[in-house]
């Protein structure tokens, strides 16, 4: 199987660094010792079948958990020690895993939260010894839905008000695979970085592309993603990837300056639209970069399209300001859908996608009631939720959303979710959450509407998101209105509502600021 | 430009941060973004109002973004650059 690692990983240079840790480094050998440590404790145990949990942070511990797991024909599942319990708890619940691997290093956040049937199998930090926290019984072994078809499956936020599970299928890693590594591949003394958390599924492209290639998988601390100049220059990075953010946050501060990078030869973005100005600075500080803005959501397995970025814009690839999403990998299928129907393609909707990249359903079948539609030769097709443009040149551009979904650094993130845990959490109020992006209350912002009584303070809102929602999904800011801005259908005009939270001193706009200095 | 003490330039640095959280952090080396609830795209947009108050560049390709992230850190690299107009 060409995407197997631990194949690749006894076929590398033994003593090249396969993971690079701040000063922790791990060579080749290293990472296949212990996946096969890992293999080994799985098999020699009584472990049932099923899926693997991942409940570590990125780096070789994590590498090594998901080689192992899919050596055994399992999948993996990733999970954050910094979600809250109630997450956790939902995921394992949907998944129901075999065994649970963590660090010596989550397991101090893990300890009060994992329900005490899962086996549980401890990294230590050194790397160098492996235990069972809480061994496997013999005879015990849940019926998890995830098959051994299944190669890893992630949890986006879902409009029911719980997270949203996307399995996605080996052979649909293997096709996604084929494509990145001929096209934007990492060969052996290349640096790569790792920017995406285990619980982003664009990680599974840092891992898996690095790491078959024979490169150095660099991991970048959570506190460098927002401003990672230094880190860019101090590790030498050759291979870029994150979302586009960190390129338009390191413009804003004026930090790419021309030819700061000179180590870059690849940059790839993905996860938000991609801007020109951020991309054309970005382009001059990285002057023997190419720069390719990639496009596809999780469902389509890490990414379907691509750009690869000219080094000059024009009429035909700026449409909005932001860089095109382009043209759909080989072997795939995009098609603009449009409601409008006069018989032809037409040039500007909802993308929609199919092949071999395209899962067919959700975790839970519920999930997927409105996002697959049927075409007429019976084909499924997924959508998905974009509105995109296609240029007389054949090129996708990204338009908007056609729905309420939102973009926190990449994240994917359904208002719906958040006001369900806000309305939990305080049933006589009506919220509405959206993304700010002028004035001095920028991200998530809920606005809130409140019946009888008292309005919840800034504190108790946001705590209440916390107790269900991981930390990007926390509204930065909470407004409490005294009633909402209606549309000509009477319906609630979120847009207008975004409009009054992005001014400054709307009169009637009260901001509740709970328990201050 | 007028001369500003640590103590002042504190001040100001506490205030531009009030105007973007709820509450300050707990204390002065407590990190913005695990204490408050300004997330990174607030932190970059509060650098910059750092930048246009102090009338100073701070240059983010050298230095290190963990050393911005709170209070005293912001107060001593600012001190340094401010001695140097």
């Amino acid at each position: 199987m060409s995407g197997a690692l631990i194949d690749m990983f006894a076929r590398h240079q033994p003593d090249d660094t396969a993971v690079e840790t701040g000063e922790q480094q791990t060579s080749y050998e290293q990472l296949l010792n212990l996946t096969r440590a890992i293999r080994e404790q799985i098999e020699r145990s009584s472990v049932g079948p099923g899926p693997v949990v991942v409940a570590d942070d990125p780096g070789a511990g994590a590498c090594a958990t998901i080689a192992a797991a899919q050596a055994l024909g399992r999948a993996y599942i990733p999970l954050s020690a910094s979600h809250p319990a109630a997450r956790i708890q939902q995921i394992l619940a949907a998944v129901e895993p075999a065994l649970i691997v963590q660090s010596d290093w989550t397991a101090n956040h893990l300890a009060d939260v994992l329900p005490d049937h899962y086996p549980l199998l401890t990294i230590s930090r050194q790397l160098s010894n492996l235990s069972w926290a809480r061994s496997p019984e013999p005879g015990v072994s849940c019926a998890s839905p995830i098959g051994s078809d299944i190669a890893y499956a992630m949890f986006t936020s879902g409009t029911t008000g719980r997270p949203k599970g996307v399995p996605v299928r080996v052979q649909s890693l293997m096709a996604y695979l084929d494509v990145a590594m001929k096209r934007f591949g990492v060969r052996p003394g290349d640096r790569a970085s790792h920017f995406f958390e285990l619980t982003f599924d664009l990680s599974v492209h840092d891992i898996f592309v690095t790491l078959l290639g024979g490169g150095t998988l660099v991991v970048i601390p959570a506190e460098q993603r927002m401003l990672p100049a230094r880190f860019l220059r101090e590790k030498k990075i050759s291979h870029w990837f994150s979302v586009p953010s960190a390129a338009d946050s390191l413009h804003r501060v004026g930090a790419l300056r021309p030819g700061v990078f000179p180590h870059l030869r690849q940059t790839l973005f993905c996860g938000e639209p991609l801007r020109w100005p951020a991309t054309e600075a970005w382009q001059a500080a990285a002057p023997n970069s190419r720069v390719i803005n990639l496009y596809g959501p999780t469902e389509a397995t890490i990414a379907i399209s691509y750009y690869v970025v000219p080094r000059r814009r024009s009429q035909s690839n700026d449409i909005y300001g932001i860089v095109p999403i382009g043209q759909i990998f080989e072997g795939q299928r995009g098609e603009i859908f449009s409601s409008s129907e006069t018989g032809e393609q037409p040039s500007r909707g909802e993308l929609r996608l199919s092949g071999s990249q395209v899962i067919s359903s959700y975790l839970d079948a519920r999930d997927g009631h409105d996002a697959f539609a049927s075409g007429p030769d019976g084909v499924s097709w997924y959508r998905t939720g974009d509105a995109v443009e296609r240029d007389g040149g054949g090129l996708l551009h990204f338009v908007g959303r056609i729905d309420h979904q939102l973009k926190i650094s990449g994240y994917r993130v359904e208002p719906a979710e958040i006001e369900d845990a806000i309305h939990r959490g305080f049933p006589g109020c009506r919220s509405i959450v959206v993304r700010c992006d002028q004035g001095k209350r920028r991200g998530l912002v809920a606005a809130i509407v409140c019946g009888e009584g008292d309005a919840p303070t800034v504190s108790a809102v946001r705590d209440a998101c916390a107790s269900r929602l991981p930390s990007y999904m926390i509204p930065a800011h909470v407004v409490v209105l005294a009633s909402w801005p209606v549309n000509a259908n009477g319906k609630i005009d979120r847009a207008a509502v975004r409009r009054q939270l992005e001014e400054e001193n709307v009169p009637h706009v009260v901001a509740q600021r709970g328990e201050k200095l | 430009m007028k001369e500003r003490s640590e103590s002042e330039i504190r001040g100001t640095v506490r205030r531009l941060i009030l105007e973007r959280v709820d509450e300050l952090p707990p204390d002065d080396s407590a990190s913005l973004l695990v204490t408050t609830n300004i997330d990174s795209l607030g932190v970059v947009e509060l650098l910059v109002a750092i930048e246009e108050e102090f009338g100073v560049s701070i240059d983010f390709v050298t230095v290190d973004p963990v050393s911005l992230l709170t209070i005293s850190g912001l107060t001593r690299h600012l001190s340094t650059l401010v001695e140097q107009i």
